[in-house]
């Protein structure tokens, strides 16, 4: 072999050799991670007494958490490295919950902290209480005044009573919402994180099933169980049957001619805390869902509609 | 006229290599400049196309040489030459990317180089590179191809029943031929807004011996710097050979070449890679030409191909091979085509530094492309019998076992091909063949290979008929009618599993059409084409029938390239087609809900290259070309999302000696 052919196939193999393996491996800096939990409130798990004597009891809050990602604390601004984000959700009783895991993800800088709660997907993890049953359930599409076609997003089913009045209800909502900005009463912000490298945080959500009994959209709305009440056997006005319905809950709108029902058997002059109207369904779609989840010790989080995908 | 023969002797506007040297003469056929050191004339990439011999050749043409080109085409490929692609509007000069004007082959998105082929996915389509296979054919953000134009001699697309010597793909084949090694000394380059590129090659030894070495480099990340800082865009890719004929029928080569690409987002002094993809091929050769005109090549190659994935993982396919072609001409009437082939490949991927481990993603990621070691095993022949010079009949056969992650696979592929001149200027074109795959992603990857084979191989059957028509002034017509049977496929992407592997989910598909290409040289003094496919595509999942995610009814490509003269050449192309089938949202068990759904709109664009050459002493030439993709600026809405438009502009010089 002549010494230019050496030289030529050195020269080839050599750039050969100079030119392979040029894409690194992952070296960016250590990031901090964030750890967000779950767990049930203590009325959801244990009852509550409404504000006007009703006695609420959880038999079963199932709720789908998850896709945590974390974003710029101010839109656009660049603040937060996002190394990671989660890709599924994880179905929970909340009647049976502790406290347990949504996702876990990592990055640095200051960033927001933002969860989904929405129809599980078919790779939905299961959580305690839960069943695959219970899953499939949850991802069967439906519709309703407010959603077409989509998966249950939350399901609660329990009963209220009050003087051996006892009305039952299992509602399924189909909403999903990209849940983000948590802060305490005083504005305080929770899920706005400085993360630092090697540093492990923790995000603890709240459910709160308590919250579709408040009859306004804020904290200090208080919690009333009659005027849910005096909606079962409506709209046909063939009586009560002991269920309340979300179809006997958006009746209001459709039918002018309740207050001329008045009074509805099983329920005292007086129970309505406030005017029958509150109660209609899209209270508790537009204003009183988004408030079922939210940071442990904080307010009500800001909610955007999503669709499932 | 001169009409397309098993060996045409073409008059050429100054050439390529006066003879293939791979590719012998038949016995008895004009063989001009038979030495494979004997230099031919300096390369003119404008040269006319020696498949589509022009009589109209430029007036300015220098000496004219004599090529002999290669073997008579199977029925079932479309071949494209450099020459011809480079006056192509909208292809860069890019071989490979000229594929998608071709009839049967169907883009996903306008201006991204990923395409179904007679209804395969890119993930079913093979490419090669002189018989080594690559992962993907273009750099990214629209880049041009991962191999240097001035490497190319041509490209053929084989949409479907190709010949025994390819296979483990379901779908169709990209193959490339590299240009011969040449001793005289020869060069081009080009400088173009967004890269630069160029390619020398010559002789040492006394000619016995040839180098070459190319490249292209991409400084996006300059231009784009200027434009948004926190973005990283880089591309380059390499080409090195080295030849030496060790006796004037024994010739060893080495030939590596390489592509890399790299997109960045940098923000607060951290940089994410959004996406990286790299391979690399060093294959050597040992090639000796036989008696009777016969031939024979083996071949090693040794392989590196990695992706940066989306969770920060590094997925990287270490690849050994080694093959084996023997063509020999047993009689006049018979020629044996026989090989074997077979390769090793070692995947494994980076651990996911920062996932959930949860995450039911990582774990699917994880069951689907485990590390491991794959190896597959093929062997091939086919006959090409031509009793009459109006008849060839190529049967041929193809076996594979494949081994994957502790499962393994066989599969048997007969072939078949026919050629009949009903009339000197008419041929009847027939082709059928069985073809398997191992388990494959909907796009492929460097690196990133399905591994499970419990749920069996991917199969095709591929029939097509077709009449070709040799029609004056150096046009040719043809009008094919394919029909393909997909099985066991991988490709859909959100359908229910059909198969027991619950890891990959299965479909079954057809895809039938109806293909008309008209077609005069682009490198002639006026040539064009016009391109028609008509198709439906279709995937069947628990006994309901869909239309496959990029079933496109109509596709139509036509272009016109015209030389004004004074070295002045300019050209349009345009296409149109008929917009996917819309997703449907309400049940994504099955993507769409219906036989026949809403569709996106119909797309059309208009591309132009204009260019203006120089003629520099004797044997070099100076061009500047202007060149634009979807010069009208169209949007394209896919799923009812508008995209773009992505246009493509392209300023440059490009020059040669």
């Amino acid at each position: 072999m002549s010494l230019g052919l050496r030289h030529g196939i050195a020269a080839a193999v050599g750039a050969g050799v100079l030119l392979a393996a040029c894409l690194p491996p992952d070296d960016r800096p250590v990031p901090g991670s964030v750890l967000v939990t779950a767990e049930p409130s203590d009325a959801t798990k244990n009852g509550f007494v409404t504000d006007d004597g009703w006695t609420v009891d959880f038999d079963r809050v199932l709720l789908a958490l998850g896709d945590v990602d974390l974003e710029d604390v101010v839109e656009g601004s660049g603040s937060c490295n996002a190394y990671s984000e989660t890709h599924y959700e994880k179905l929970f009783d909340f009647t049976e919950v502790e406290r347990e895991k949504v996702g876990l993800v990592y990055g640095l800088g200051d960033c927001s902290v933002e969860y989904r709660v929405r129809g599980p997907g078919e790779d939905a993890l299961l959580g305690s209480g839960v069943s695959q049953a219970d899953l499939e359930s949850m991802r069967r599409a439906g519709s309703d005044a407010y959603t077409d076609g989509d998966r249950v997003t939350l399901r609660v089913q329990g009963s209220f009573s009050r003087d051996g009045v006892v009305k039952r209800f299992d509602w399924s909502f189909r909403r999903s919402f990209e849940v983000s900005g948590c802060a305490t009463a005083d504005g305080e912000p929770q899920s706005a994180m400085d993360l630092e490298g090697e540093v492990d945080r923790t995000m603890r959500v709240e459910v709160r099933a308590e919250e579709l009994f408040r009859v306004q959209g804020n904290d200090d709305a208080p919690f009333d169980a009659g005027g849910l009440a005096v909606m079962d056997g409506l709209p046909k006005g063939d009586g009560a049957d002991g269920e309340v319905t979300l179809d006997e809950l958006s009746t209001l709108s459709k039918n002018d001619d309740f207050l001329s029902q008045w009074p509805v058997e099983g329920v005292a002059e007086g129970d309505l805390s406030m005017p029958p109207p509150v109660f209609q369904l899209p209270l508790m779609y537009e204003h009183l869902l988004p408030r079922v989840t939210r940071a442990v010790g904080g307010s009500a989080c800001e909610a955007e509609v999503r669709g499932r995908r | 006229m001169v009409r397309r023969a098993t060996l045409a002797i073409v008059l050429l506007a100054s050439t390529r290599a006066a003879v293939a040297w791979g590719q012998p003469a038949k016995p008895g056929e004009p063989v001009a400049g038979a030495s494979p050191a004997d230099p031919p004339a300096a390369p003119d990439p404008d040269s006319p196309d020696p498949d589509s011999p022009d009589l109209e050749a430029p007036a300015d043409a220098p000496a004219i040489d004599v090529t002999v080109t290669g073997e008579k085409k199977p029925p079932s490929v479309s071949s494209l030459t450099r020459g011809e692609v480079r006056q192509l509007p909208g292809a860069f000069g890019d071989p490979f990317r000229a594929i998608e004007i071709l009839p049967g082959v169907t883009p996903i998105v306008s201006g991204l180089p990923f395409f179904y082929v007679r209804g395969a996915p890119p993930g079913n389509v093979g490419y090669f590179l002189d018989g080594v296979r690559v992962p993907y054919l273009f750099h990214a953000a629209a880049g041009p191809s991962v191999v240097h134009p001035g490497v190319v001699d041509h490209v053929d697309l084989y949409a479907g029943g190709y010949p025994a010597e390819f296979g483990r793909y379901a779908g169709a084949i990209v193959s490339a031929e590299a240009t011969e090694p040449r001793s005289d000394w020869h060069g081009e380059a080009n400088l173009r807004l967004v890269d630069a590129g160029a390619l020398v090659e010559g002789g040492f030894a006394d000619g016995r011996g040839t180098a070459l070495l190319g490249g292209r480099y991409s400084y996006t990340a300059g231009i784009f710097s200027l434009i948004s800082p926190e973005i990283t865009l880089d591309y380059r890719d390499y080409q090195a050979r080295v030849s030496y004929d060790i006796t004037p029928r024994d010739r060893v080569s080495l030939f590596a070449f390489g592509a890399y690409d790299f997109l960045s987002s940098t923000e607060n002094e951290i940089e994410t890679v959004l996406f990286g993809a790299e391979f690399y091929r060093v294959d050597g050769r040992y090639d000796v030409r036989l008696p009777k005109g016969g031939a024979l090549r083996v071949a090693a190659t040794w392989g590196y191909d990695q992706t940066r994935v989306a969770d920060g993982r590094n997925t990287r396919d270490i690849s050994f091979g080694a093959r084996m072609r023997l063509k020999q001409p047993l009689t006049d009437a018979l020629t044996l085509r026989a090989g074997l082939d077979v390769t090793h490949d070692i995947y494994s991927a980076s651990k996911p530094l920062y996932a959930d481990p949860d995450d039911p993603e990582t774990a699917d990621f994880n069951a689907l492309f485990p590390a491991r070691n794959d190896a597959v095993v093929g062997a091939f022949a086919d006959l090409v019998w031509q009793p009459t010079p109006t008849f060839t009949l190529t049967p041929g056969v193809r076996v594979d076992a494949f081994y994957s992650n502790g499962a393994d696979a066989l599969s048997a592929d007969p072939r078949l091909a026919m050629v009949v001149s009903l009339h000197p200027r008419v041929r009847a074109l027939h082709s059928i063949g069985m073809a398997h795959q191992a388990p494959s992603f909907l796009v492929p990857l460097p690196g990133l290979a399905v591994a499970s084979l419990t749920g069996g191989l991917q199969r095709s059957l591929q029939a097509s008929a077709g009449v070709e028509v040799d029609l004056p002034l150096a046009i040719t017509a043809s009008v094919t009618g394919f029909d393909s049977v997909f099985l066991n496929m991988t490709d859909t992407f959100g359908v229910g599993a059909l198969s027991d592997d619950p890891e990959v989910p299965r479909s079954q598909g057809a895809a039938k059409g109806i293909e008309v290409y008209l077609r005069r040289s682009l490198a002639s003094r006026i040539g064009g084409f016009i391109s028609y496919t008509f198709s439906r595509s279709t995937r069947t999942v628990d006994a309901q029938t869909f239309p496959s995610a990029f079933d496109r009814t109509h596709v139509l490509h036509s272009a016109l390239g015209f030389d004004m003269g004074r070295g002045w050449r300019s050209g349009a192309r345009f296409s149109i087609y008929s917009g996917p089938p819309l997703q449907s949202s309400s049940d994504p068990a099955v993507l769409f809900d219906r036989s026949n759904p809403e569709r996106d709109p119909v797309f059309y664009r208009l591309d132009f290259r204009v260019e203006k050459k120089w003629r520099l002493f004797d044997t070099a030439w100076l061009s500047v070309v202007l060149e634009m993709v979807n010069a009208t600026l169209n949007t394209e809405t896919i799923n009812g999302n508008e995209i773009g438009p992505v246009s493509i502009p392209s300023f440059g010089l490009e020059g040669g000696f």
